[in-house]
């Protein structure tokens, strides 16, 4: 067997747990030739077990919020292929955070991410956020004229040579009035929008409440940074979490990556030329429990849906087996 | 009376005002920037590459701090990519911080026409500028919000890719305080870390404040800002092959085509003082939605021209203008020159 050791990368609330519990409870569920089965039970099960019990039962996986690593080795079967043996360990999104934004990074995390073998990069398409740019944030309010003069601070934009159009200029600083009036109504419900921004809601610059677009695309670079050797850029297969929630826009995983993480789509494509990327959009719950509690009826391994920009599938491991394909994993027989 | 200046945290000091909290990052007193004030002691820097030194917190390893980068630092980054270096002039409150956190932004949400983004070393403190910015937005005042002199020796620093020729570049930005540059042009004042910044600098644009240049009231000054910093190049250590342009921020002031006249005066002014017409660029980072101007208009054509790295040969010829051109004789050259 081969020992491949995988790193799942996100922020917190990214959906790695919920993924591994949903990728566990398919694996030991009944086998189908096509899919990936456990060849045995972990040492310690007790884990992996917890959170594939709450993912069966159509609850919300606990996700690990310490510091503690919690090992995860999975020795996997499939048809066609070599048995797999996975080393994933769930580390808290908070590790990862705490990297990008305080720049801090656990020994045990650095390790993980320095020798691994593929990168899981988790981004959840429910709890995504994209920087405001300043260029649609409401124009500065201009300080008012201590002189007193009444000078309106729009009399101020005069071209050059323009002193025989004020007449012209005195109409067009009316109608520019009235045009103000709407946008402050406008602005004052973007400068509610805006505090409600996590980045934006207070004075102090809190590099932890950087939206995720930041802080995945620093997590990723950071990453680069941390293998001493070029040509030991890992191998980044995105997942784009909870895609149930934006299945309905009819875009690729990574259209939606693009339109709705930028920065990190374009880190993605950088590092795309020095490794092999993939974006996948998984939805390892199979839709909201809140909407849609019968799900717990259906059989496990038909509740997952992975989309790739190909076709939509139902089989979790899929990540697994684009990894395979690129190692060139020799079939059985 | 200075403001205090809430871009960057208070340096490491001492402070003998015994109700001053600002070695706690709280104000000063005195309502002074620290290192204006008489009762506040900055501690000596210590050299050496700031990662390898910072002390290790919770058993946690320190990465790159992703904020503006220090003269230590930059090695790092100039050593993996030919560097393509820019210090920006101009007065206080010209635009210059913004300018550049809003081209960083437009590059990063990828509405750039010409360029996609790379990568950076400096996203924290981009980031950072761009938060302080945003926060100014929403004040009804004006606030102080601008490059501190503690951070003149600063740069920012990001990649970027040209879509049509797939070329990769890295570019720095020398994130320079207004203040040291006004202390140049009225005093002769050279702030070392200017001069320093100067000596290494391929492109040096010239940002003129559309908003004043705009204003009938307030355009000749502008203007003479402009030329003042023309005729001061001269007499500082440059790249023999350094770049100097002009870039007119904030072009939805303007009526039409007056936003030309403003940059001819600098350009003839340069060209019968100096012997070269520098070239120009108008720029609209954040207009004002009334305005229907482009966001970002003109910042693509921009980092077209930050991008070059100049091969060593003088791209302009050298200005003729004596040297030791002081502040007295800039007042006299411009009297002259009315």
């Amino acid at each position: 067997m081969s020992g491949t050791r995988i790193a799942m990368v996100g922020l917190p609330n990214a959906g790695k747990t919920t993924y591994v519990a949903a990728f566990w409870a398919t694996a030991r569920a009944t086998p189908r030739p096509d899919r990936h089965t456990i060849v045995s039970f972990p040492d310690d099960p007790t884990y992996l077990q917890a959170t594939a019990d709450a993912w069966f039962a159509g609850r919300p996986v606990d996700r690990n919020r310490s510091e503690s690593i919690q090992p995860i080795v999975l020795s996997l079967r499939r048809k066609g292929r070599a048995d797999l043996k996975l080393a994933i360990p769930d580390l808290s999104g908070e590790s990862f955070r705490d990297a990008a934004a305080d720049r801090r990074i656990l020994p045990e995390v650095a390790e993980v991410v320095t020798e691994c073998s593929l990168v899981l990069f988790f981004v959840s398409a429910a709890t995504a956020t994209t920087p405001v740019s300043l260029v649609d944030l409401p124009p500065e309010v201009e300080e008012e004229n201590e002189d007193g003069d009444g000078e309106d601070p729009n009399g101020d934009h005069q071209g050059v040579g323009d002193e025989e159009d004020s007449d012209e200029q005195h109409q067009d600083d009316t109608e520019h009035s009235d045009q103000e009036d709407d946008d402050e109504q406008a602005s004052d419900q973007e400068d509610h929008e805006a505090a409600d921004d996590p980045a934006h809601s207070s004075e102090e610059f809190d590099s932890k409440a950087l939206e995720t677009d930041i802080l995945n695309a620093e997590l990723l670079q950071l990453i680069a940074e941390l293998r001493d050797d070029l040509d030991a850029y890992p191998p980044v297969l995105v997942v784009v979490s909870a895609w149930d929630t934006v299945s309905d826009l009819g875009v690729t995983p990574y259209e939606w990556l693009r339109t709705n993480q930028p920065m990190f789509a374009q880190v993605v494509a950088e590092h795309g030329r020095s490794a092999a990327v993939e974006v996948m959009g998984i939805s390892a719950q199979g839709g909201d429990y809140s909407v849609d509690p019968d799900i717990t009826t259906v059989r496990p391994e038909e509740r997952p849906v992975v989309v790739t920009k190909e076709a939509t599938h139902q089989d979790i491991g899929l990540p697994f087996v684009w990894f395979e394909d690129l190692a060139g994993s020799e079939p059985d027989g | 009376m200075d403001e205090p200046d809430d871009t960057v945290p208070t340096p490491a000091g001492t402070c003998t005002e015994p109700s001053c909290t600002v070695t706690a990052d709280g104000p000063c007193a005195k309502g002074h920037d620290p290192i204006d004030c008489d009762s506040f002691e900055l501690t000596p820097p210590s050299d050496g590459d700031p990662v390898e030194h910072a002390p290790k917190t919770d058993g946690r390893l320190p990465l790159p701090s992703g904020e503006a980068l220090r003269p230590v630092e930059l090695r790092t980054v100039l050593s993996r990519h030919p560097t393509a270096r820019t210090v920006p002039l101009g007065g206080v409150d010209a635009g210059k911080t913004t300018l550049f956190a809003v081209l960083f932004e437009m590059l990063t949400a990828d509405r750039l026409p010409t360029w996609t983004y790379s990568g950076s070393s400096t996203t924290l403190g981009f980031a950072r500028r761009s938060h302080l910015a945003a926060m100014r937005s929403k004040r009804k005042h004006a606030t102080t919000g601008r490059t501190s002199r503690l951070s003149g020796d600063r740069a920012l620093h990001f990649n970027a890719r040209r879509r049509t020729d797939d070329e990769f570049h890295s570019v720095l930005l020398a994130d320079v305080s207004g203040e040291h540059v006004d202390e140049l042009t009225a005093s002769g004042l050279r702030e070392p870390v200017l001069v320093d910044a100067l000596a290494d600098a391929h492109h040096l644009p010239i940002v003129i404040d559309g908003a004043l240049a705009a204003a009938p009231r307030t355009r000749e000054q502008a203007i003479r800002n402009a030329v003042d910093l023309i005729h001061l190049l001269p007499t500082l250590d440059l790249r023999d092959d350094a770049r100097i342009c002009i870039v007119l921020t904030k072009l939805d002031h303007f009526g039409e085509g007056h936003a030309d006249t403003v940059i001819e005066r600098v350009q003839d002014a340069a060209d019968r003082s100096l012997d070269f017409v520098p070239e120009a660029f108008q720029v609209a980072a954040r207009p004002d939605r009334g305005s229907g101007t482009e966001p970002g208009l003109g910042l693509d054509d921009l980092l077209n021209h930050l991008v070059q790295i100049p091969e060593g040969r003088s791209s302009s010829p050298s200005p003729a203008v004596p040297p030791a051109l002081d502040a007295r004789m800039l007042r006299d050259l411009w009297a002259g020159s009315r």
